[in-house]
């Protein structure tokens, strides 16, 4: 959808919108609307910023308000009382904005969404507190008065040519948005959003990213403080009341969370309202309140999504099914030898494992059988890092992962998929493999950011490479569709891929059998024994038992936590003991009978 | 010194309750309510304004107060909670929806009651008049706030070793296989909020002796309630008590020592740099079972 593919196609609509927005002063005398004009374009960067960390990083801020509160006045004290120019003034409004920013999103590292809701809140209080107590930098309630505008070789930028200025600010800001939201990045931001496990999976530091974006969004609300700062010339502690945030909130909620246009409609459709609500101004907190609550419970997707499902009405195409398995060749790795010593795992009183043992030589297929809530799942969460052991220690090539994170772990070719597959919603299929690459991805963020060509080649070859990827378990024709198009086996399948795309050394399948067809079933089949003929080591846990005997070298069965068997297929599925306690003693009763 | 130490205690009392109820809404359903202030400013201010001139038995104010924030909380579950909950269950629409309810609100009662601050006494028999202990001196009030404090955490940890009690904390757990066990997690929401609301107006009518009954009261609670909350492990009530005692006593010292009007930007700067250091809280688990 909106992802941002840098196609021409994705740039008709926003240059047209660019050309019809930087066109519009001409058509204007008065010098207020110039001014509304140029504040609507202000208030545009500080949504898109926004947008980027609520909207696709689901991260939301109540405070950022506050934040253009701080780049104003960093902006108003250096100009004004430093003397600095205008760009000097900006310098500091986003060093002390993104300073901010850091110091709210550091603790994020493990906190949920909720938290920053709050503490931006706080922050906003605090902020307002703040510009009142320190009266002597910022002069109270009077406000600072007299920020000079933008020079440029000694000529002032005023008017028309402030607008222009900004707007250009605001549409470059877009550029590198969009860049960066059809990155890895963005990948990352949207996985951390909809499935932290996923992203963890993927490799992704998820904290560094959440902070990332904090700073990036925080970044542009100060420019647009410094530019606030600049066309008002005079700014009060009033400019910033808590108003100021909400309106932000409503502008990208209406425009569309997490939709690239999103900010643009948003504040194309709402700039002018604070100042047509001049007579409501008492009303107007309520009136935001009420607009939010009403677009949050029937139209969370709000303008920009209206008009995709507009669009995707009228242009709608059948969904392909499943092609054949495993026609391209997928490059060859060195498997890893996974060795599990003692290990045990306990949760509150339940002790979910104990003392299990286990040796994978690289390259094979080990099955993990046993009846519900006999620990399997646990195990694979052990091995992928995603708990810590209680006891024992998991060596993968010799090397024990204790110290490893789950991330750590999955950069170091350790990955898996999920018992319900765990794909991004807001990425189509192609998509969610290339996120798998994230770790290897090697573009850096500026060049990302500036569009550069070694950045779009990789792009593209990361496009090719998740191609090969989908070819290679038989999703090729399903690339472009939707994750909530794709059927359940299909999704199954598109997460092996976006696992295999990371050149898995380990690769762990927590029950790839369950809930497909007989058809898919044998495409899995196949699949999986292609994958180990690349040398990559499969662990896989599974209640399909004849998929078990067909793939695997080895078996290991545990019941209540322990090991009970370990050996060939063969050996394992003949066992009395293993019969009786996979099957109970009744069933089994039965089938001899 | 003893002066920091009672009010620093008073405070911690009022914010710990707060921190009570946001708890009691959090556990089950892992929803931070942000309209939590403004329930507790409805309450400070309807049993103020029923109690005014001795219209009405303090009890019997404080009793309809509850009632009646009981039945918004209950509202706002069906209208700004339940319908975006049910969209998404994972996603969190619910911050802001539940904050538009919060402003709504907020905006309704400043409509309504106008900025200034109302009196509301302390419950009889207790007095806030202050008595001389030697050493410091307290109100018949503030100890009383103290020792209800205590009896309601207490109380509330009772609970959830019941069978009730265990359910709800079963959902916390695992939404959906509680459903299969017979428990309904809608009703169980709906059930947590009209307990969080009712112990929200209980702090807003315990919080009106010592801070007045004023629209302004539930935006400053709120952000108390989740700097404790935050420090304290949320969903943790003993955390809840010792970080309450906390930032009261950072607030009562940074007031006598600094001033009054630094007292939120040093409390948050503590709590940050808490945080910074145990993100977790200081009772609160890091992540629990989630694949």
């Amino acid at each position: 959808m909106a992802t941002g593919a840098a196609t021409p196609s994705h740039l008709i609509a926003p240059a047209a919108a660019g050309v019809a927005l930087a066109g519009l002063p001409l058509l204007v005398t008065s010098d207020y609307v110039l001014f509304l004009l140029t504040q609507a374009a202000v208030l545009y960067l500080v949504a898109l910023g926004l947008n980027v960390l609520t909207g696709y990083g689901g991260i939301t801020s109540i405070g950022h308000g506050a934040l253009v509160a701080v780049g104003a006045y960093a902006t108003g004290i250096a100009t004004v009382d430093h003397g600095w120019p205008f760009w000097g003034g900006m310098a500091a409004a986003i060093l002390s904005a993104s300073l901010c920013g850091l110091l709210l999103a550091l603790p994020a590292f493990r906190l949920s969404t909720w938290y920053f809701a709050l503490i931006t809140l706080g922050f906003g209080s605090v902020v307002s507190g703040l510009i009142m107590e320190l009266g002597w930098l910022t002069y109270g309630f009077s406000g600072i008065v007299g920020i000079p505008l933008p020079e440029f070789f000694g000529a002032t930028v005023a008017g028309r040519n402030l607008f222009w200025l900004v707007a250009g600010t605001g549409f470059g800001a877009f550029l590198v948005t969009r860049n960066l939201i059809g990155s890895r990045f963005g990948r990352a931001l949207l996985a951390i959003k909809e499935n932290p496990l996923a992203a963890m999976s993927a490799g992704v530091r998820t904290g560094a990213v959440k902070v990332g974006a904090f700073v990036y969004s925080a970044a542009l609300a100060g420019i647009a403080g410094a530019f606030f700062a600049a066309n008002q010339s005079v700014i009060t502690p009033d400019d910033f009341s808590v108003h100021f945030s909400i309106y932000f909130l409503l502008v990208i909620v209406l425009g569309g969370l997490g939709n690239l246009h999103g900010p643009l409609l948003g504040t194309a459709a709402f700039f002018l309202l604070p100042y047509l609500m001049t007579g409501l101004q008492e009303w107007r907190l309520l009136i935001y309140a009420v607009g939010l609550l009403i677009l949050m419970i029937f139209f969370p997707q709000g303008l920009a999504g209206l008009l995709a499902l507009f669009a995707r009405r009228i242009g709608r195409h059948p969904s392909p099914a499943t092609t054949a398995i495993a026609k391209a060749a997928i490059p060859r790795v060195n498997g890893a030898q996974l060795d599990i010593d003692t290990v045990g795992k306990r949760f509150g009183g339940v002790q979910a494992l104990s003392n299990v043992t286990l040796a994978v030589p690289s390259g094979t297929i080990h099955g993990i059988v046993g009846p519900n809530g006999s620990g399997k799942t646990t195990l694979v969460n052990l091995i992928s890092g995603f708990y810590g052991p209680d006891g024992g220690e998991i060596h993968i090539d010799g090397i024990s992962s204790a110290a490893v994170s789950a991330s750590g772990l999955a950069r170091q070719g350790v990955r898996r998929t999920f018992q319900t597959p765990k794909l991004i919603p807001d990425l189509s299929i192609v998509e969610n493999v290339m996120f798998g690459a994230y770790s290897d991805e090697r573009a850096s963020l500026s060049s990302i950011a500036l569009g550069l060509p070694s950045a779009r080649r990789e792009a593209r070859e990361r496009r090719a490479e998740a191609m090969s990827y989908l070819d290679f378990v038989g999703l090729a024709a399903q690339a472009d569709m939707s994750v909530g198009e794709a059927t359940h086996g299909q999704q199954r399948l598109a997460e092996i891929a976006r696992a295999l795309v990371g050149r898995p050394r380990l690769l762990l399948l927590d029950e790839p059998a369950a809930g497909l067809s007989m058809a898919e079933l044998e495409g899995l089949r196949e699949t999986i024994a292609a994958i180990a003929a690349t040398g990559t080591t499969v662990v896989i846990v599974e209640h399909h038992l004849e998929l078990i005997a067909d793939l695997c070298a080895r078996v290991t069965v545990l019941d209540r936590g322990r090991v009970l068997k370990e050996g060939t297929p063969a050996q394992v599925f003949a066992d009395p003991e293993v019969l009786a306690t996979y099957m109970g003693r009744r069933a089994l009763g039965t089938e001899t009978a | 010194m003893g002066e920091i130490f009672v009010e620093g205690l008073t405070m911690a009392s009022i914010y710990a309750i707060v921190a009570v109820s946001f708890n009691i809404i959090y556990r089950p359903t892992n929803i931070f309510n942000f309209a939590q202030g403004d329930l507790l400013m409805v309450g400070a201010l309807l049993a103020a304004v029923l109690a005014r001139g001795n219209s009405m038995p303090w009890y019997g104010a404080a009793a309809i107060a509850i009632v009646a924030v009981m039945l918004l909380a209950i509202l706002i579950d069906l209208v700004a909670v339940s319908p975006v909950i049910k969209r998404s269950p994972h996603g969190a629409g619910w911050i802001i929806s539940t904050l538009a309810a919060s402003i709504i609100i907020h905006e309704i009662a400043d409509k309504l009651a106008g900025p200034d601050p109302r009196v509301l006494p302390a419950p009889p028999p207790l007095q806030t008049s202050l008595i001389d202990f030697g050493v410091f001196s307290a109100s018949s009030f503030q100890i009383g706030l103290v020792c209800f404090t205590c009896a309601l955490v207490a109380a509330t940890e009772l609970f959830y070793r019941t069978r009730p009690g265990r359910a709800v904390r079963a959902i916390a757990e695992d939404r959906e296989a509680s459903l299969l066990r017979g428990i309904n997690p809608a009703r169980v929401t709906l059930l947590s909020f009209a307990a969080g609301g009712a112990v929200a107006a209980i702090a807003g009518i315990l919080a009106a002796p010592i801070l007045f009954a004023s629209t302004s009261l539930g935006g400053m609670l709120l952000l108390k309630g989740f700097l404790v909350v935050a420090v304290g492990g949320i969903g943790s009530n003993s955390g809840a008590i010792a970080a309450a005692l906390i930032i009261g006593m950072v607030e009562a010292a940074t007031a006598r020592v600094l001033t009054p009007g630094l007292q939120e930007a040093v409390s948050f700067a503590v709590v940050l740099a808490i945080l910074l250091v145990r993100p977790q809280g200081l009772f609160g688990t890091a992540m629990g079972r989630s694949v």
